[in-house]
């Protein structure tokens, strides 16, 4: 259960001051999954950062399970746009260095990040580099580090963006199946319209700078087989849309 | 793949050495002058003399060399990697670095002879101090430069401080070390020849300015060789750690 009271930041810099969030108050069940979607600039990453636990919230607070989040890593998971993976370490390097961290002995890391792997696709390519795989393989390896630590909740931060449309969506299937069989709770920023809405049970509209909550939309479809192909996703499509000012 | 790279480094230095020596084959027919001995005379004279006379010295000068630019890597690279990841810790040691790194520190020899006595440790010091130096710069701007998010990441897996330091900011620093310690080898072997050409009866650049003296060029050139063979041979124990420890930069 993840709650968010007023949440508010402002980045203090040298001259300026940059307000990125203000007010945002929300409520996400356990289990449950959020997209997040705004103007670029909103603070959809701040945001996702202040539940992570890296970020300290101005004024506000966030409070997951009645705990404030304040050392990464324990129950939550944060996958990132680009520099997710280290380009020094080979995939299985990458991929078990969460457990690493925790202290994890040789044997228990392979025991928990060998099926993951193969069971993403990964098994030929443990002693790769990430240069060496193409860019939805590397998503995968960032998700495989984060699901070995087997987290409560997964935030993702674009994790989809620089994809093909394919990968893209194969992705997609692949990441609500995750959030399925492992009952996670999902908070995930996309600049995607229609993955938004395909991963979001509720979708959170931010309004431009400072980012704030513009409409939170509970869309209950979601999840439910060839949701894709439905009326109602491409009604939902559309709602957004209008929402975030796109002209049809 | 890996024994076919390291031929093929054999074979290309083989065949730098042999350009150079025509080069240096027709300069010295064209001066005429016993200055400038022809290549072969100098090697042979190298190689006769290396595993005699000629060893001590080039011992000596690898053993100053090794010793400063370890020494000076070991302190230099812990502090730049901090230095450019501390702000606070920056703000006060960055402007006495900037203003010391410009200021050419070989003129304090006369100082540091005087301060240390003749012996190993101001030539070790001198040459240790210039490097450092470099070292220094490189590796805290190639810190500053680690990408936020690299740490980010590193964060939310719940790592801590040290953990950040080993996993990412290190390795992620490590080619622009080695490339620093490439262009500090250069500047170390030139102090060397410095510290070595006065007060002392050891080393290659005694035993170049020696020979010298002695109006003894084959010889002279014989230790110039063996400074550049030096040269050459640390050069390629970096390159041989680069291909070791950065393997995923050259994919
Ligand atoms: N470290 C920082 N220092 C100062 N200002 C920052 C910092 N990080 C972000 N900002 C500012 O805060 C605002 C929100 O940034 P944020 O990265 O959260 O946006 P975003 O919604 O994730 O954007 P995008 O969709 O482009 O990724 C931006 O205007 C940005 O300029
Ligand atoms: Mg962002």
């Amino acid at each position: 259960m993840i709650n968010s009271y007023e949440l508010s930041l402002t980045y203090n810099q040298a001259e300026n001051q940059v307000d990125a969030l203000k007010d945002v108050t929300f409520e996400l069940a356990e289990g449950e999954s959020m997209s997040i979607i705004g103007p670029s600039g909103c603070g959809k990453s701040t945001l996702l950062f202040i539940i992570a636990g890296l970020l300290k919230p101005t004024s506000g607070r966030v409070v997951i399970d009645g705990c404030e989040p304040d050392a990464p890593g324990a129950e939550t998971a944060l996958i990132l746009q680009d520099y997710g993976l280290f380009p020094w370490k080979t995939v299985y390097d990458n991929a078990s260095l969460g457990l690493k961290v925790k202290g994890y002995n040789r044997k228990e890391q392979q025991d928990i990040v060998s099926p993951i792997l193969k069971k993403l696709g990964l098994a030929d390519f443990v002693n790769s580099y990430p240069a060496q795989l193409s860019g939805g393989q590397r998503q995968r390896v960032g998700i495989a580090r984060s699901l070995a630590l087997k987290p409560k909740i997964l935030l993702m931060d674009e994790p989809l963006s620089s994809l093909d449309a394919l990968t893209r969506e194969t992705l997609q299937h692949f990441i609500l199946d995750i959030w399925k069989e492992h009952k996670l709770t999902l908070v995930l920023v996309t600049h995607s319209i229609e993955e938004a809405v395909f991963l979001g049970k509720k979708i959170c509209v931010m309004s431009d700078r400072p980012g704030m909550i513009q409409e939170m939309i509970a869309n209950p479809m979601m999840g439910m087989p060839g949701y894709r192909q439905q009326q109602e996703f491409h009604g939902m499509c559309s709602r957004l849309r209008r929402l975030l000012g796109v002209e049809e | 793949m890996k024994r076919n790279s390291l031929w093929k480094k054999t074979i290309e230095i083989f065949a730098a050495t042999l350009i150079i020596m025509v080069f240096w084959y027709l300069l010295a027919i064209y001066v005429k002058n016993n200055i400038l001995p022809t290549p072969l005379e100098a090697m042979t004279e190298f190689f006769m003399i290396f595993s005699g006379i000629l060893w001590e010295h080039f011992y000596i000068s690898a053993f100053r060399v090794v010793i400063s630019i370890i020494a000076a890597m070991l302190l230099a690279v812990p502090l730049g990697l901090l230095l450019g990841r501390e702000e606070k810790l920056d703000r006060y040691i960055a402007p006495v670095v900037y203003l010391v790194y410009p200021i050419p520190k070989i003129v304090f020899l006369p100082v540091v002879f005087l301060l240390m006595g003749l012996g190993n440790s101001p030539k070790i010091f001198m040459i240790g101090l210039i490097v450092f130096f470099q070292i220094l710069v490189t590796t805290r701007d190639a810190s500053k430069g680690v990408p936020m998010q690299n740490i980010h990441s590193m964060t939310s897996l719940g790592a801590v401080k040290w953990q950040i330091y080993y996993h990412v900011v290190w390795p992620a620093c490590l080619p622009k070390i080695l490339t620093s310690l490439r262009i500090s080898l250069g500047t170390a072997i030139a102090v060397l020849f410095f510290v070595e050409s006065f007060a002392t009866t050891e080393g290659l650049g005694y035993f170049i300015m020696d020979a010298w003296s002695m109006a003894a060029y084959s010889q002279m050139f014989a230790g110039i060789i063996g400074m550049s063979f030096l040269g050459l041979i640390l050069y390629v124990v970096l390159d041989m750690i680069e291909a070791k420890w950065c393997r995923w930069q050259y994919l």
